[in-house]
């Protein structure tokens, strides 16, 4: 049997792989959106600080022994993205240091509670699944998959709807902000979508690899493009592909979900460098 | 302001990951193989193979083979198997993987499985099995971590108010 034949009937006679491609597809859509926003306004790193953050409510609420442990993990992490973005240029303690901080601090409490107090005896197992995604895209139930739906349905729809504030927001904050437009409020928008997109895509990639599903299609489509609309379609496309392609390939050849995806990612970045560098140069 | 309703509805979200069904059984197998890894010898070859006899139905008639899906596909399909239970009861299963056993220090029961690695090697899933009575632990069994296959009738039964899955009427084959 083909590697075509099999995927088909992989797709049609198993429920847990159209999970995985429906919520997989989202959750990069999703990404690539916040993914341009992010990278322009430097906040590149966040992703991974944010999803250490994740990490360290999962254990907290694995020890507490919740059931549905978004009811920490989300408030946490949207609480961290706003106070990391909002209000991360009044404090003390600024930008990358605060995120360098806030992400390890967690990444450690994390991991120790898991050891002190497990939950399980597969802690490895636990540990490695939450880090790294490892097979957990293809363990989804439906109602995982029509949560995920709606997450990602509100995520597009807020990004379109404020497209022009968030477009203004990201390139002159001050200009922004003088122009009538509220740019903390938008900055906090921008906050709670990507906290909603951390928790997401902990299951399609891990935490540790977030940041990639987050930048890696955003600065390929810079390489190629200069406009802002033009690099969010692209980076939608490149992200949407990456995952679809990097989900196939876990499956048919028996590699980690997650790492397969950023590989791909990492692939089309090099790519559209190569193509941007014979084109004469694309500045990003 | 307008902001604030995205928070209560995120917070609806469900997310699943490694040990989070009903699998007390095979997480405590899977927490003694980890530590049988780490401290064990090489396996003695020069025991004998168990021989236990493939059923009849071993030409190819299962409800549910696994042995013919990648590694990563066994892995999510028998997570399906031991948390939609419903849709395997009174079904056919052939899988592969590893021999395991666990008794209950409490109850003495024993307990023996097979488990399933996905493909990163960290998450394991397992699925009890029973073999006839006349099979006694260790003589008729393999060494901890033998490669086998199983065949049997996907069952469900209750310990302690939780279900856990187990292949009846199950028959051993150590894989070479």
């Amino acid at each position: 049997m083909n590697n075509l034949a099999k995927l088909a009937d992989y797709f049609v006679n198993y429920p847990f792989v159209r999970y995985a491609f429906v919520v997989g597809l989202l959750i990069a859509l999703c990404a690539s959106l916040l993914g341009v926003t992010l990278v322009l306004k430097r906040f590149s790193f966040i992703g991974d600080g944010l999803s250490h953050v994740a990490f360290g409510a999962m254990a907290v609420a694995a020890v507490t022994g919740l059931t549905n442990k978004m009811i920490i993990v989300l408030p946490v992490t949207v609480l961290s993205a706003i106070l990391l973005l909002r209000t991360g240029q009044n404090t003390k303690i600024k930008g990358d240091a605060a995120v360098a901080m806030i992400s390890v601090g967690a990444l450690a409490v994390g991991y120790m509670l898991m050891n002190v107090f497990p939950s399980s005896s597969n802690i490895s197992g636990d540990v490695c699944s939450t880090l790294f995604g490892s097979t957990s895209i293809l363990t989804l139930r439906k109602s995982d998959v029509a949560l995920c739906v709606v997450m990602a349905v509100i995520v597009i729809l807020m990004f379109l709807l404020f497209y022009h504030k968030i477009f203004a927001v990201t390139f002159d904050e001050s200009f922004a902000q003088a122009s009538g437009i509220p740019a903390n409020g938008y900055n906090l928008l921008i906050a709670v979508i990507t906290s909603m997109i951390i928790v997401l895509a902990m299951n399609l990639v891990g935490s540790l690899l977030i940041s990639a599903l987050i930048i890696f299609p955003a600065l390929s489509a810079m390489r190629l493009f200069r406009s802002f609309r033009s690099v969010i379609i692209c980076s939608a496309v490149i992200s949407v592909i990456c995952a679809g392609a990097g989900i196939i390939l876990s499956i048919l050849f028996s590699t980690p979900v997650g790492s397969t995806i950023v590989v791909a990612d990492m692939v089309v970045f090099f790519l559209f460098s190569l193509i941007a560098r014979c084109k004469g140069g694309s500045k990003a | 302001m307008r902001f604030r309703f995205l928070i209560p509805a995120a917070a609806l979200l469900l997310l699943t990951a490694c040990g989070n069904a009903d699998t007390q059984t095979i997480d405590t197998l899977i927490a003694q193989q980890s530590e049988a890894d780490a401290s064990s010898a090489a396996p003695n070859s020069d025991a004998p193979a168990p021989t236990v006899p493939v059923p009849d139905s071993a030409n190819g008639e299962y409800d549910v083979d696994l042995t013919t899906l990648e590694s990563n596909m066994v892995y999510a399909q028998v997570y399906d198997m031991v948390t939609n239970t419903d849709n395997y009861k009174g079904k056919r299963i052939r899988v592969r993987g590893t021999f395991n056993y666990y008794q209950n220090p409490d109850t003495k029961r024993e307990y023996f499985a097979v488990l399933v690695n996905d493909a990163t090697a960290c998450c394991a899933q397992g699925i009890e099995f029973v073999l006839p009575d006349s099979y006694k632990y260790p003589d008729d069994y393999p060494e901890q971590g033998t490669p086998i296959e199983v065949i049997g009738l996907y069952s469900v039964y209750t310990e302690d108010d939780q279900p856990f899955v187990e292949l009846q009427n199950a028959s051993m084959t150590v894989l070479p």
